[in-house]
């Protein structure tokens, strides 16, 4: 339901796969192919002895061009993670539903169906737990109804018993709402044995 | 096509797969770390101070020795570099699943995780077995579910009426994709209810 670029993440992770790839592969065909270990071999030395000034002659205190430019990179790049890192999630919306535009635009929080869902569905014995949130999914509010079930129900029934209570809803609001229900377990807490009823 | 159908599809099919996030900032993390390092090392070189653990023109005399190492070693450490890759190349192309299912709901878009499908399965199985819902396990693939039932000893378990009464149950739930039951009955009971 949140906003988390997932074409960003899996390009990223197929990124950096595809670098430790070429990585690992050049070490180990240095490793493999002697011609060109040997080639690798004088290329470090020419480096070695006749590095160019960037690269050799300290610009700054004791640090080259090319030691500062790789400094420069890799803050341009930590900050470029941060924020993807800070990316993730997110998309909570305040308001369950947004109507019209201009001059006359209606804006239902999030707080009324979070009451009535509650009220209706709190009571019932086939839940142990009730989350009602909104999101923004590609610009329109959507509910979203968590229901953690308890051990043994039906989710057929549960599903059926939620969608019931989402038309009685819309009834009350007086339009469509958006919303997307997810049915959870989580029995390590609260499965105290329940009267088993055949 | 309504845009509120679309935008219902699009949440479930979206919940029905892994963000990836997880990995995603881990290996973020990782690279941050390392190219903290990098860059501190840097800077520390600039100033003239001593490196925390490698000077940049170690770390570059480091790469140049590379090729005067031994290449059973270089073979070893960059096949499992390389393996590593793969398996993220992996992660990022496969679909990443996660354990749920489409279940209707009326107009809503519902999902469900395989572990509520699971419990209800199980204590489907149990009920007609006459046993202890914790004499139950079921094991809930995509397309299939395997519900393993541990008779109490000496007591025998109508396979039959539980297969029957299962694939009625699973039938009834509704998902998509539908799912298959099978019953294992364990061959050696436990003592007691």
């Amino acid at each position: 339901m949140n906003s988390t670029n997932r074409g960003l993440n899996r390009f990223f992770i197929l990124l950096v796969g595809l670098l430790l790839i070429a990585a690992g592969g050049a070490v180990a065909v240095l490793g493999a192919v002697p011609a060109v270990a040997s080639q690798a071999k004088s290329i470090a030395r020419q480096l070695a002895s006749g590095a160019q000034p960037w690269v050799a002659d300290p610009t700054v205190g004791k640090a080259s061009l090319l030691v500062l430019g790789i400094a420069l990179v890799a803050l341009v790049l930590i900050v470029l993670l941060l924020v993807f890192i800070g990316r993730q999630g997110h998309g909570r919306s305040a308001a369950a539903l947004r109507q019209g535009d201009g001059a006359m635009s209606t804006r239902v929080d999030l707080a009324i169906p979070r009451a009535l869902l509650e009220e209706h569905l709190s009571e019932r014995d086939e839940l142990a737990g009730l989350r009602i949130s909104a999101y923004e999914v590609r610009g329109t509010p959507m509910l979203k109804i968590t229901a953690r079930c308890r051990r043994g129900v039906s989710p057929a029934e549960v599903s059926t018993m939620i969608g019931r209570a989402v038309d009685d809803l819309e009834r009350i609001i007086g339009t469509d709402v958006p919303t997307f229900v997810q049915l959870t377990g989580g029995f390590r807490a609260g499965s105290a044995m329940r009267s088993q009823v055949a | 096509m309504t845009t509120d159908a679309r935008l219902k599809q699009h949440v479930v099919r979206r919940e029905l797969h892994s963000p990836k996030s997880g990995l995603a900032i881990v290996l973020a993390l990782i690279a941050i770390v390392a190219l903290a390092w990098v860059g501190t090392e840097s800077v520390l070189a600039a100033l003239g101070r001593p490196a925390l653990l490698l000077s940049p023109s170690a770390m570059a005399a480091g790469a140049r020795g590379l090729p005067s190492l031994q290449p059973g070693v270089l073979i070893a450490v960059g096949a499992v570099i390389a393996v590593i890759g793969l398996v993220l190349v992996i992660a990022a192309l496969t679909p990443g699943r996660r354990g749920r299912h489409i279940i209707g709901a009326g107009s809503t878009a519902a999902v469900v995780n395989d572990e509520v499908i699971g419990s209800a399965l199980v204590r489907t199985a149990s009920s007609v077995a006459g046993i202890s819902p914790d004499r139950a396990v079921a094991e809930v693939g995509q397309r299939s579910a395997t519900i393993r039932l541990t008779p109490v000893s000496g007591v025998a378990l109508d396979r039959a009426a539980v297969e029957r009464a299962v694939a009625e149950a699973a039938d009834g739930l509704g998902v998509t994709p539908a799912i298959r039951t099978r019953v294992v009955i364990d061959k050696k009971g436990k003592v007691g209810g």
